[in-house]
This record gives C-alpha cells, sequence and structure tokens, in this order.
C-alpha cells in the first residue's frame, strides 16, 4: 500500500553539491561566462546557458580523469553548450549586437571608443566565423590555452586544431586590416 | 599556458597588426561578468539542483543596514545593557536580511523577460499552508498500473481517481505562471524543482512536460530525480521506488544515485 508513507517526513536529501563542485563553480564561473560571451551567447542569455554549463559540470566531475586540465576540460562543455544554444536560437546575438550599436557608446575619450569599437570588431568577426574555427581561436588567443589543451577540450587533433587556428587567424587579421583599410587612405 | 610548438599568439606579434586589432587583443580581459552576474548565475546552478540557495556575499546596497547594525550595537555596548545588544542584533541582522531580500528580489523582477522565470521563484519562500499534508489530498495509487510498466520514459503515472482541483499554495502559485513555449530545458526543470517544496503534484506535471517538449534532452537525469522526489513527497512510495531502480538502470553510475537511495530508502 502506498499510504505507509502518508504523513511521513521525506528522507533528508543528501548534500548534492560537494565541496569539489564548488569550488569548481568558484573558479571556474568567471571565465565561463567569458567564454559563452565570446562563443556568440547573447548577454542576456549567458547567465541560462552558464546554468546548463554547470550542470553538466556537476554530473560529469565524477568523470573527469585528470587528462586534460580542468579548465579545457569545461571549456569543451561551454563549447558544445554554446553551440546547441546558437542551433537553438539563430540570429539572437545579431539581433543584441545590432542594438547595442543602435546605443550608441556612453564613452567622452577618442581612445576609449576605439577600445570599444575593435572590441566589437573583434566579436563581429568571431561570431560571423565558421563554429569550430571560432571555438580554437577563443580559446586559443583569448582564452590563453596551449594548443594542446585545446584540441582537448574541442576533442579535435592536434593537427586540426593548428590550422583550424590558422585559418581563423586569418579572418580576424583581414577583418582588422579591411577595417582600417580607408583610413590610410589619402 | 603556450608550449614550445604552439604558434604565436597574435598579441606577442605587435608591429605587424592592425592597430585595431591590437586594441582589441589588449581589452580582451576587461570583459568579464559582475559578482551580480556570477551571484545569479549560482543561484540559478543551485536551484535547478535543488539545493537551497548559497549565502551571497552582502551586496552593495546592504552597507545602510550594515551600519545600522552597528549603530544598533554600539548603543546598546555603550549603555552598558548587555541584554540590549543581545536583543538589538539579531533585530538589526533581520534588518539586513530584509534588505538583501528586497534588493535582490528587484534583481530577479528586473530580468530580461526572455530569460528563466524558475529565478522568480528562488526568493519568494511563502510559508507552506500550515495544514499542508499534502499527501492528505492524493488519491490511492493504482500500484499495479504503475508498477507494472516501469519506465523512465513513459509518461507519467495518472492517479486512478481524477484529482479535484487543489487550492495551489502561494509559492507554487507562483511558480505555475503561464508557461512559455520558449523555456528552455533548464529553465522547466527549475520551475519544477521549485514547485516541488510546495506543490509536488504540479512538479511531477512540469517533469511531464518536460520529458514531452525534450524526450531526448540533455537533463534527463535531473528530470528523473525530480519526478522521484516528488513521488516520495506525495507518498507513492512504490511507485517511487521502482523508478528509481530504472534510473539505476538507464543512467548506471550517475553522479544523482546516491541521492536517489536516500529518498527511496
Amino acid at each position: 500500500m502506498p499510504s505507509e508513507n502518508l504523513g511521513a517526513v521525506p528522507p533528508a536529501v543528501p548534500r548534492l553539491i560537494t565541496p569539489e563542485f564548488d569550488a569548481v563553480f568558484e573558479s571556474s564561473s568567471r571565465f565561463v561566462w567569458r567564454v559563452l560571451a565570446r562563443l556568440g551567447v547573447a548577454r542576456a542569455d549567458i547567465q541560462d546557458v552558464g546554468q546548463e554549463v554547470f550542470m553538466v559540470v556537476h554530473r560529469r566531475l565524477q568523470d573527469y580523469d585528470g587528462r586534460a586540465s580542468l579548465q579545457s576540460w569545461i571549456y569543451g562543455i561551454c563549447v558544445r553548450i554554446a553551440s546547441q544554444h546558437r542551433r537553438r536560437h539563430p540570429g539572437r546575438r545579431e539581433t543584441e549586437a545590432a542594438s547595442l550599436l543602435e546605443q550608441g557608446v556612453p564613452c567622452h575619450q577618442e581612445r576609449d571608443l576605439e577600445h570599444v569599437r575593435a572590441q566589437r570588431l573583434l566579436q563581429a568577426t568571431v561570431d560571423a566565423m565558421d563554429q569550430d574555427q571560432a571555438a580554437v581561436f577563443v580559446l586559443y588567443e583569448l582564452e590563453e590555452l596551449s594548443m594542446s589543451e585545446v584540441s582537448s577540450a574541442l576533442g579535435c587533433p592536434l593537427q586540426t586544431a593548428y590550422s583550424r587556428h590558422y585559418a581563423a587567424r586569418k579572418v580576424v587579421v583581414l577583418a582588422f586590416q579591411h577595417q582600417e583599410q580607408p583610413k590610410r587612405q589619402p | 599556458m603556450s608550449q614550445s610548438n604552439d604558434p604565436p599568439r597574435l598579441r606577442t606579434l605587435g608591429e605587424g597588426l592592425p592597430e585595431l586589432l591590437t586594441h582589441a587583443l589588449g581589452a580582451v580581459h576587461d570583459d568579464t561578468p559582475t559578482p551580480h552576474d556570477v551571484n545569479q548565475m549560482r543561484h540559478k546552478v543551485w536551484l535547478a539542483l535543488g539545493l537551497p540557495a548559497p549565502v551571497l556575499p552582502l551586496p552593495v546596497a546592504a552597507p545602510a543596514a550594515v551600519a545600522k547594525v552597528g549603530t544598533v550595537a554600539a548603543a546598546a555596548s555603550k549603555s552598558g545593557s548587555a541584554a540590549l545588544a543581545w536583543i538589538a542584533l539579531p533585530l538589526a541582522i533581520s534588518g539586513i536580511g530584509a534588505a538583501v531580500f528586497l534588493q535582490q528580489r528587484a534583481h530577479v523582477r528586473a530580468e530580461a523577460p526572455g530569460s528563466s522565470n524558475a529565478v522568480r521563484t528562488e526568493f519568494q519562500k511563502t510559508p507552506r499552508p500550515s495544514s499542508l499534508p499534502e499527501v492528505a489530498n492524493v488519491p490511492p495509487v493504482a500500484a499495479s498500473v504503475a508498477i507494472s510498466v516501469p519506465s523512465a520514459t513513459r509518461a507519467l503515472p495518472v492517479p486512478a481517481h481524477p484529482t479535484p482541483p487543489q487550492a495551489v499554495p502561494t509559492f507554487g502559485s507562483e511558480v505555475s505562471m503561464a508557461p512559455m513555449h520558449t523555456e528552455s530545458e533548464v529553465a522547466l526543470l527549475s520551475r519544477a524543482q521549485a514547485a516541488l517544496a510546495g506543490n509536488p503534484s504540479q512538479a511531477l506535471s512540469i517533469a511531464g512536460e518536460h520529458e514531452h517538449r525534450f524526450p531526448s534532452g540533455t537533463f534527463a537525469q535531473e528530470r528523473e530525480v525530480i519526478v522521484i522526489q516528488a513521488l516520495v513527497r506525495l507518498g507513492r512510495t512504490l511507485e517511487a521506488r521502482t523508478r528509481a531502480e530504472h534510473f539505476h538502470m538507464l543512467f548506471p553510475g550517475s553522479a544523482h544515485g546516491r541521492r536517489v537511495d536516500v529518498l527511496v530508502r
């Protein structure tokens, strides 16, 4: 009879989050946030997507075998979740970027303005890039992981990571050169 | 960290780079989340995992309240009345609690409409009805039906007798806001998790919705834990145990395994 438990207090649930998970969250929440932003997740969605990342981290933490650095292991999860998110919400980031541009820049100094412009161009270039190349570029150039960490985070051979990096870098440099060309012309 | 075979990073190339790109690479680490961003994310994670909200560092608005604690406590100690200090301190601390609560609530309310509405519930801990044996409202379970077809992927068990509409506790009513179809998988689960405490039937129903909308979702394990917990809270122990056995079959070695065992013990 199911009534055997009527009125009984449900058993105490054990503490789910181990100190290790707490520590992982503390040490990695900021870079998770940053990487998600760089991988094209709209600002308004970063907390929700970050939540997904940490739920996966929590579940898989016991499977983490230490072969890759914890950081690159978490990066790998970020890349996959961000990719899923972008597939679910195509165009969301572009809408956000457009609205940011329309808002104008609350800077009074030209130098600040230049920085903001530079960051936006970099973000726009990464957003427009092939996703695999973008992931390598973000992890290697911006987050400064080693190439072996990048390849392990993305689950691809080292040579593939090198060639994606080469291609991504070319795209970025060209985009910035193109941007500066009109200024150099007399 | 860089290794010897790695190509030089763009920011180390210096001269040959477009100036704008040098600016961009120099400023990449300026873009970091605020403590508020991190705390919000922490709340969402903890909520989705079914844990009490973690203790947060005091927000910026709290110093006024902190100052008040100091003033009140100092006044009490100056007057030489230890008893007054013991009374005043908790009162002042509860003032901080209220300030923090209101501020967090305001932050949560101010969230973008597209974001999860699950977090909206996390600070709204209205007391459960005092006469709550929610299990008392639950009709007897047709155990044979529920147990004979144990499957973690089948539809959630339906009570043998239709349940009359229950008076939904305040906590649950906030939770039961019209769900958006654009609601993400995690947001849906967070809503189910939030409903567990006040209205396990509703938690079951939301978990069913999750199963329907995300049949091969990423968080099937978390959904099953919520279902098992809801069944236990409803007194449907046998169903919970069956579901728990199935959970172990489907997800051997799951991080949630131990929790499931304790729930149905």
